[in-house]
Protein backbone atom coordinates (compact mmCIF):
# COMPACT_ATOMS: atom_id res chain seq x y z
CA UNK A 1 0.00 0.00 0.00
CA UNK A 2 2.33 2.43 0.69
CA UNK A 3 4.87 1.64 -1.90
CA UNK A 4 1.60 2.68 -3.70
CA UNK A 5 0.90 5.73 -2.11
CA UNK A 6 4.59 7.13 -2.45
CA UNK A 7 4.73 7.14 -5.50
CA UNK A 8 1.35 8.75 -5.88
CA UNK A 9 2.11 11.65 -3.14
CA UNK A 10 5.75 12.65 -4.78
CA UNK A 11 4.04 13.01 -8.30
CA UNK A 12 0.85 15.28 -6.95
CA UNK A 13 4.17 17.67 -6.41
CA UNK A 14 5.07 17.52 -9.84
CA UNK A 15 3.78 18.79 -13.13
CA UNK A 16 2.18 17.11 -15.16
CA UNK A 17 4.04 15.04 -17.92
CA UNK A 18 7.05 14.64 -16.03
CA UNK A 19 8.68 11.52 -16.78
CA UNK A 20 12.12 9.77 -16.66
CA UNK A 21 15.06 12.39 -15.25
CA UNK A 22 18.57 12.13 -15.92
CA UNK A 23 20.73 11.87 -12.28
CA UNK A 24 22.78 13.82 -10.79
CA UNK A 25 26.73 14.05 -11.67
CA UNK A 26 26.20 11.52 -14.71
CA UNK A 27 28.77 13.72 -17.01
CA UNK A 28 31.66 15.08 -16.33
CA UNK A 29 30.97 17.70 -18.58
CA UNK A 30 27.95 18.63 -16.67
CA UNK A 31 28.38 18.95 -12.84
CA UNK A 32 25.84 21.14 -11.09
CA UNK A 33 25.45 22.50 -7.10
CA UNK A 34 23.16 19.97 -5.72
CA UNK A 35 21.25 21.87 -2.48
CA UNK A 36 18.68 19.48 -0.15
CA UNK A 37 16.77 20.58 2.64
CA UNK A 38 16.30 17.29 4.63
CA UNK A 39 13.98 16.28 7.75
CA UNK A 40 16.43 14.64 10.54
CA UNK A 41 15.38 11.82 12.76
CA UNK A 42 18.16 10.71 15.38
CA UNK A 43 18.70 7.21 17.00
CA UNK A 44 21.15 7.61 20.18
CA UNK A 45 23.80 5.13 19.75
CA UNK A 46 25.98 3.24 22.29
CA UNK A 47 26.22 5.17 25.87
CA UNK A 48 24.48 8.17 24.43
CA UNK A 49 21.28 6.01 25.13
CA UNK A 50 21.86 6.38 28.69
CA UNK A 51 21.32 9.62 28.89
CA UNK A 52 19.01 9.79 26.18
CA UNK A 53 17.13 6.60 25.30
CA UNK A 54 14.18 7.96 23.01
CA UNK A 55 14.88 8.70 18.31
CA UNK A 56 14.51 11.91 17.89
CA UNK A 57 12.18 13.60 15.34
CA UNK A 58 13.33 16.88 15.74
CA UNK A 59 16.28 17.89 13.44
CA UNK A 60 17.03 18.67 10.00
CA UNK A 61 19.96 18.86 7.92
CA UNK A 62 20.59 21.57 4.92
CA UNK A 63 23.36 20.43 2.66
CA UNK A 64 25.14 21.42 -0.49
CA UNK A 65 27.01 19.65 -2.86
CA UNK A 66 29.62 20.38 -5.17
CA UNK A 67 29.68 18.16 -8.67
CA UNK A 68 33.34 17.51 -8.78
CA UNK A 69 33.45 14.76 -11.66
CA UNK A 70 31.50 12.21 -13.11
CA UNK A 71 29.48 10.10 -10.29
CA UNK A 72 31.89 11.86 -7.16
CA UNK A 73 30.59 15.68 -5.39
CA UNK A 74 32.23 17.26 -2.85
CA UNK A 75 30.12 19.19 -0.49
CA UNK A 76 29.04 20.75 3.39
CA UNK A 77 26.26 20.21 5.55
CA UNK A 78 24.82 21.83 8.46
CA UNK A 79 22.77 19.86 11.07
CA UNK A 80 20.50 20.70 14.02
CA UNK A 81 18.75 17.99 16.19
CA UNK A 82 17.04 18.29 19.70
CA UNK A 83 16.85 15.24 21.61
CA UNK A 84 14.48 14.96 24.60
CA UNK A 85 13.74 12.62 27.12
CA UNK A 86 11.78 12.46 30.48
CA UNK A 87 12.85 9.73 33.36
CA UNK A 88 10.90 9.10 36.64
CA UNK A 89 13.77 9.37 38.84
CA UNK A 90 17.17 11.07 38.25
CA UNK A 91 19.81 12.67 40.51
CA UNK A 92 22.23 16.02 40.23
CA UNK A 93 24.56 16.32 42.89
CA UNK A 94 25.71 19.54 44.31
CA UNK A 95 28.97 19.87 46.62
CA UNK A 96 26.57 19.78 49.56
CA UNK A 97 23.55 18.45 48.44
CA UNK A 98 21.87 15.40 46.42
CA UNK A 99 18.20 15.94 44.62
CA UNK A 100 16.03 13.24 43.41
CA UNK A 101 13.30 13.11 41.62
CA UNK A 102 11.39 13.71 38.32
CA UNK A 103 13.74 14.28 35.56
CA UNK A 104 14.47 15.25 31.99
CA UNK A 105 17.19 14.70 29.86
CA UNK A 106 17.45 17.21 26.75
CA UNK A 107 20.57 17.42 24.08
CA UNK A 108 20.77 20.08 21.64
CA UNK A 109 23.37 19.31 18.52
CA UNK A 110 24.62 21.69 15.55
CA UNK A 111 26.66 20.16 13.22
CA UNK A 112 28.87 21.59 10.27
CA UNK A 113 30.95 19.04 7.99
CA UNK A 114 32.70 18.61 4.98
CA UNK A 115 31.07 15.75 2.66
CA UNK A 116 32.11 13.33 -0.53
CA UNK A 117 29.80 11.28 -1.93
CA UNK A 118 30.60 9.12 -4.22
CA UNK A 119 27.20 7.84 -6.58
CA UNK A 120 27.25 4.44 -7.71
CA UNK A 121 25.04 4.87 -10.90
CA UNK A 122 23.47 6.74 -13.55
CA UNK A 123 19.76 7.33 -14.11
CA UNK A 124 16.84 8.51 -11.79
CA UNK A 125 17.53 6.46 -9.15
CA UNK A 126 20.81 7.02 -7.56
CA UNK A 127 22.39 5.11 -4.56
CA UNK A 128 25.52 6.21 -3.24
CA UNK A 129 27.82 6.24 -0.54
CA UNK A 130 29.87 9.08 1.27
CA UNK A 131 32.25 10.26 4.31
CA UNK A 132 31.58 13.35 6.47
CA UNK A 133 34.54 15.24 8.42
CA UNK A 134 33.59 18.30 10.84
CA UNK A 135 32.11 19.11 14.49
CA UNK A 136 29.99 20.71 16.28
CA UNK A 137 28.47 22.19 19.38
CA UNK A 138 26.25 19.66 21.92
CA UNK A 139 24.32 21.81 24.71
CA UNK A 140 22.84 19.20 27.20
CA UNK A 141 20.24 19.86 29.83
CA UNK A 142 19.58 17.84 32.85
CA UNK A 143 16.44 18.84 35.47
CA UNK A 144 15.38 17.50 38.44
CA UNK A 145 12.30 18.71 39.94
CA UNK A 146 13.33 22.71 39.37
CA UNK A 147 17.33 22.61 39.37
CA UNK A 148 18.80 22.60 35.83
CA UNK A 149 22.22 21.81 34.77
CA UNK A 150 23.26 22.56 31.46
CA UNK A 151 26.33 21.91 29.76
CA UNK A 152 27.79 23.18 26.31
CA UNK A 153 30.88 21.74 24.28
CA UNK A 154 32.67 21.72 21.23
CA UNK A 155 33.07 18.11 19.82
CA UNK A 156 34.49 16.94 16.48
CA UNK A 157 32.62 13.60 14.26
CA UNK A 158 33.45 11.71 11.72
CA UNK A 159 30.38 9.61 9.91
CA UNK A 160 30.17 7.32 7.06
CA UNK A 161 27.04 7.90 5.04
CA UNK A 162 25.11 6.31 2.63
CA UNK A 163 22.13 7.55 0.49
CA UNK A 164 19.87 7.23 -2.16
CA UNK A 165 19.05 10.09 -4.40
CA UNK A 166 15.67 9.82 -6.41
CA UNK A 167 15.37 12.17 -9.34
CA UNK A 168 11.58 12.96 -10.04
CA UNK A 169 11.65 15.70 -12.58
CA UNK A 170 14.99 17.38 -14.04
CA UNK A 171 17.22 18.89 -11.63
CA UNK A 172 14.93 17.90 -8.83
CA UNK A 173 14.88 14.48 -6.67
CA UNK A 174 14.24 13.29 -3.37
CA UNK A 175 16.89 11.97 -0.77
CA UNK A 176 17.16 9.57 1.46
CA UNK A 177 19.91 9.42 3.55
CA UNK A 178 21.55 7.45 6.54
CA UNK A 179 24.15 8.58 8.23
CA UNK A 180 26.24 7.22 11.72
CA UNK A 181 28.62 9.69 13.65
CA UNK A 182 31.33 9.19 15.56
CA UNK A 183 32.44 12.01 17.75
CA UNK A 184 33.92 13.24 20.89
CA UNK A 185 31.05 14.68 22.60
CA UNK A 186 30.60 14.93 26.05
CA UNK A 187 27.04 14.66 27.23
CA UNK A 188 26.03 14.27 31.02
CA UNK A 189 28.11 11.67 31.83
CA UNK A 190 29.22 10.30 28.27
CA UNK A 191 31.84 10.74 26.12
CA UNK A 192 32.28 10.47 22.79
CA UNK A 193 28.42 9.94 21.79
CA UNK A 194 27.56 8.75 18.81
CA UNK A 195 24.45 8.35 17.00
CA UNK A 196 22.66 7.15 13.84
CA UNK A 197 20.66 9.89 11.77
CA UNK A 198 18.32 9.31 9.11
CA UNK A 199 16.98 11.95 6.65
CA UNK A 200 14.00 12.20 3.88
CA UNK A 201 14.29 15.65 2.22
CA UNK A 202 13.90 17.63 -1.28
CA UNK A 203 17.17 17.80 -3.43
CA UNK A 204 17.25 20.28 -6.35
CA UNK A 205 20.41 20.86 -9.08
CA UNK B 1 -7.20 27.25 -17.19
CA UNK B 2 -5.51 29.24 -14.50
CA UNK B 3 -7.22 31.22 -12.11
CA UNK B 4 -6.48 35.20 -11.35
CA UNK B 5 -4.02 33.85 -9.28
CA UNK B 6 -1.88 33.20 -12.01
CA UNK B 7 -0.97 29.39 -11.05
CA UNK B 8 -2.50 26.26 -12.48
CA UNK B 9 -3.60 23.54 -11.01
CA UNK B 10 -0.09 21.99 -10.85
CA UNK B 11 1.32 25.28 -9.55
CA UNK B 12 -1.18 25.23 -6.83
CA UNK B 13 -0.83 21.83 -5.53
CA UNK B 14 3.23 22.86 -5.89
CA UNK B 15 2.59 25.86 -3.90
CA UNK B 16 0.61 23.84 -1.26
CA UNK B 17 3.08 20.88 -0.83
CA UNK B 18 5.75 23.35 -0.24
CA UNK B 19 4.06 25.09 2.56
CA UNK B 20 3.00 21.85 3.85
CA UNK B 21 6.68 20.86 3.62
CA UNK B 22 7.81 24.14 5.73
CA UNK B 23 5.27 23.61 8.24
CA UNK B 24 6.43 19.79 8.72
CA UNK B 25 10.40 21.42 8.84
CA UNK B 26 9.44 23.76 11.06
CA UNK B 27 7.94 21.62 13.41
CA UNK B 28 10.63 19.85 13.13
CA UNK B 29 12.91 22.66 14.55
CA UNK B 30 11.15 23.28 17.80
CA UNK B 31 12.35 22.27 21.55
CA UNK B 32 10.70 21.53 24.59
CA UNK B 33 12.70 22.77 26.95
CA UNK B 34 10.12 25.36 28.51
CA UNK B 35 8.43 23.33 31.87
CA UNK B 36 10.58 21.22 34.11
CA UNK B 37 9.29 17.97 35.68
CA UNK B 38 7.34 18.58 38.95
CA UNK B 39 8.70 19.15 42.02
CA UNK B 40 6.29 17.05 44.01
CA UNK B 41 8.48 13.80 45.18
CA UNK B 42 11.52 14.87 44.55
CA UNK B 43 13.97 14.41 47.84
CA UNK B 44 17.19 16.57 48.71
CA UNK B 45 19.62 15.90 51.04
CA UNK B 46 22.20 18.16 52.49
CA UNK B 47 25.59 17.15 54.30
CA UNK B 48 27.86 19.69 56.08
CA UNK B 49 30.84 19.87 54.08
CA UNK B 50 33.96 18.18 56.17
CA UNK B 51 32.38 16.02 58.93
CA UNK B 52 32.53 12.30 58.95
CA UNK B 53 29.25 10.11 60.79
CA UNK B 54 31.78 7.67 61.51
CA UNK B 55 32.71 9.77 64.60
CA UNK B 56 29.19 9.63 66.04
CA UNK B 57 27.67 6.58 67.54
CA UNK B 58 24.42 7.32 69.28
CA UNK B 59 21.69 9.03 68.63
CA UNK B 60 18.10 10.94 70.57
CA UNK B 61 15.51 10.59 68.07
CA UNK B 62 12.35 13.59 69.21
CA UNK B 63 9.81 11.31 70.15
CA UNK B 64 7.03 13.35 67.69
CA UNK B 65 6.54 14.61 64.43
CA UNK B 66 6.25 18.63 64.68
CA UNK B 67 3.90 19.71 62.61
CA UNK B 68 3.93 23.26 60.75
CA UNK B 69 0.44 24.38 59.59
CA UNK B 70 -0.91 27.95 58.43
CA UNK B 71 -4.23 26.87 60.77
CA UNK B 72 -2.94 25.92 64.08
CA UNK B 73 -0.37 28.73 65.51
CA UNK B 74 0.58 26.73 68.60
CA UNK B 75 2.77 23.55 68.86
CA UNK B 76 1.40 20.64 67.19
CA UNK B 77 2.41 17.39 65.98
CA UNK B 78 1.18 14.94 63.14
CA UNK B 79 0.46 11.24 64.46
CA UNK B 80 3.10 9.23 62.49
CA UNK B 81 4.25 6.23 63.89
CA UNK B 82 5.15 4.37 60.93
CA UNK B 83 7.73 6.88 59.73
CA UNK B 84 8.98 7.33 63.05
CA UNK B 85 9.86 3.26 63.25
CA UNK B 86 10.84 3.27 59.54
CA UNK B 87 13.45 6.40 60.52
CA UNK B 88 14.61 3.98 63.60
CA UNK B 89 14.94 1.45 61.30
CA UNK B 90 17.23 3.54 58.82
CA UNK B 91 19.18 4.77 61.57
CA UNK B 92 20.17 0.97 63.39
CA UNK B 93 20.91 -0.07 60.55
CA UNK B 94 23.66 2.37 59.44
CA UNK B 95 25.31 1.11 62.95
CA UNK B 96 23.81 4.24 65.18
CA UNK B 97 22.05 3.42 68.80
CA UNK B 98 18.76 5.15 69.74
CA UNK B 99 19.32 6.62 73.58
CA UNK B 100 16.94 8.70 74.15
CA UNK B 101 13.21 9.85 72.72
CA UNK B 102 13.08 12.90 73.97
CA UNK B 103 9.47 14.97 74.09
CA UNK B 104 9.61 17.80 71.97
CA UNK B 105 6.17 18.91 73.76
CA UNK B 106 7.65 18.89 77.02
CA UNK B 107 11.41 19.02 76.47
CA UNK B 108 13.71 17.69 78.80
CA UNK B 109 15.89 20.46 81.26
CA UNK B 110 19.45 18.73 80.16
CA UNK B 111 20.56 17.53 76.78
CA UNK B 112 20.34 13.88 76.13
CA UNK B 113 23.29 12.11 75.85
CA UNK B 114 23.42 10.99 72.42
CA UNK B 115 25.91 11.90 69.80
CA UNK B 116 23.26 13.32 67.43
CA UNK B 117 19.72 14.80 67.85
CA UNK B 118 17.19 13.74 65.03
CA UNK B 119 14.06 16.08 64.27
CA UNK B 120 11.59 15.05 62.18
CA UNK B 121 8.86 17.69 60.89
CA UNK B 122 5.92 17.54 58.80
CA UNK B 123 5.49 20.84 56.90
CA UNK B 124 1.84 21.07 56.35
CA UNK B 125 2.26 24.45 54.36
CA UNK B 126 3.80 26.27 51.58
CA UNK B 127 6.22 28.81 52.08
CA UNK B 128 8.89 30.84 50.22
CA UNK B 129 12.57 29.89 50.61
CA UNK B 130 14.74 27.99 52.02
CA UNK B 131 14.34 27.14 55.87
CA UNK B 132 11.21 28.90 55.92
CA UNK B 133 10.04 26.61 58.88
CA UNK B 134 11.99 28.20 61.30
CA UNK B 135 9.31 30.54 62.43
CA UNK B 136 6.44 28.09 62.97
CA UNK B 137 5.20 27.01 65.77
CA UNK B 138 5.12 23.45 65.03
CA UNK B 139 8.91 23.16 64.14
CA UNK B 140 10.57 21.89 66.71
CA UNK B 141 13.95 23.43 67.03
CA UNK B 142 17.10 20.72 67.61
CA UNK B 143 18.04 22.87 71.11
CA UNK B 144 14.09 22.04 71.71
CA UNK B 145 15.18 18.37 72.55
CA UNK B 146 17.16 19.71 76.01
CA UNK B 147 19.40 22.46 74.83
CA UNK B 148 17.66 25.16 75.86
CA UNK B 149 19.36 28.39 74.94
CA UNK B 150 21.28 27.22 71.84
CA UNK B 151 21.06 29.15 68.27
CA UNK B 152 21.40 26.24 65.49
CA UNK B 153 23.00 26.50 62.25
CA UNK B 154 22.94 25.01 58.53
CA UNK B 155 26.54 25.20 57.42
CA UNK B 156 25.57 24.79 53.73
CA UNK B 157 23.53 26.88 50.64
CA UNK B 158 19.77 25.48 50.27
CA UNK B 159 19.25 24.73 46.80
CA UNK B 160 15.91 26.79 45.79
CA UNK B 161 13.52 24.52 45.11
CA UNK B 162 10.02 25.67 45.18
CA UNK B 163 8.15 24.68 48.12
CA UNK B 164 5.34 22.48 48.21
CA UNK B 165 2.69 21.73 51.23
CA UNK B 166 3.27 18.15 52.48
CA UNK B 167 7.10 18.01 52.72
CA UNK B 168 8.89 16.13 55.24
CA UNK B 169 11.90 17.30 56.69
CA UNK B 170 14.59 15.24 58.78
CA UNK B 171 17.31 17.07 60.34
CA UNK B 172 20.26 15.35 62.40
CA UNK B 173 22.22 17.74 64.82
CA UNK B 174 25.83 17.53 66.30
CA UNK B 175 24.76 17.17 69.74
CA UNK B 176 28.45 16.39 70.98
CA UNK B 177 29.58 18.94 69.34
CA UNK B 178 27.20 21.81 70.53
CA UNK B 179 29.31 24.69 72.54
CA UNK B 180 29.17 27.98 72.81
CA UNK B 181 25.47 28.47 72.49
CA UNK B 182 25.44 26.52 68.80
CA UNK B 183 24.22 23.26 67.38
CA UNK B 184 25.14 22.84 64.48
CA UNK B 185 22.67 20.43 61.82
CA UNK B 186 24.90 18.14 59.93
CA UNK B 187 22.62 16.42 57.64
CA UNK B 188 18.99 17.47 56.22
CA UNK B 189 16.48 15.83 54.42
CA UNK B 190 13.61 17.31 52.50
CA UNK B 191 11.17 15.20 50.33
CA UNK B 192 8.92 17.92 48.58
CA UNK B 193 5.11 17.24 48.33
CA UNK B 194 4.58 13.65 49.73
CA UNK B 195 1.75 14.06 51.91
CA UNK B 196 -0.23 16.67 50.64
CA UNK B 197 -3.51 15.48 52.38
CA UNK B 198 -1.54 14.89 55.53
CA UNK B 199 -0.72 11.36 55.36
CA UNK B 200 2.84 11.38 57.47
CA UNK B 201 2.93 7.27 57.22
CA UNK B 202 1.68 7.00 53.92
CA UNK B 203 3.67 4.87 51.02
CA UNK B 204 4.77 8.42 49.14
CA UNK B 205 6.30 9.80 52.97
CA UNK B 206 7.91 6.48 53.39
CA UNK B 207 9.64 6.09 49.95
CA UNK B 208 11.19 9.15 50.04
CA UNK B 209 12.80 8.61 53.64
CA UNK B 210 14.37 5.77 52.12
CA UNK B 211 15.38 7.62 49.01
CA UNK B 212 16.78 9.84 51.20
CA UNK B 213 19.32 7.62 53.09
CA UNK B 214 19.28 5.46 49.64
CA UNK B 215 21.00 8.64 48.24
CA UNK B 216 23.37 9.39 51.91
CA UNK B 217 25.86 6.16 51.80
CA UNK B 218 28.20 8.23 54.19
CA UNK B 219 25.39 8.49 56.65
CA UNK B 220 26.66 5.60 58.60
CA UNK B 221 29.23 4.52 61.75
CA UNK B 222 30.92 1.07 61.95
Amino acid sequence: MTRRLLPLLLASLLPAGAARADGYVESSRYLPTLVSVSWETVIPQGDLRSFVDRTSFRGLQVELGFGLARHFSLGISASWNWLAQNVATGSLEFPDAVITGAAYHRVELVGLRGTFHWYLTDGPMQPWLGVGLGGGWSESYLAVADQVRTAGRWYGAAEPRAGLLWTIRPGMGVGLQARYVFTTAEIGDVKDARWLALDLGLALY
Amino acid sequence: MPRRSGLTRAGRTGRAATVLASALLAAACTTDIAGQPGVAGAVVTYRAPGVGFGGFATVARAGRVGLVTDADPGKVFANAPTLLAALDSHLAARGFVKVAEPDPASPPPAPPAADLVVNVTALAVAGAGATYWNGFAGYSQPPNLGFAGYAWSYPWPWLSVTSLPGTLLVEISDARGASAGQMVVVWAALAYGVAPAGDWDGPPVLAALDQAFAQSPYLMTP
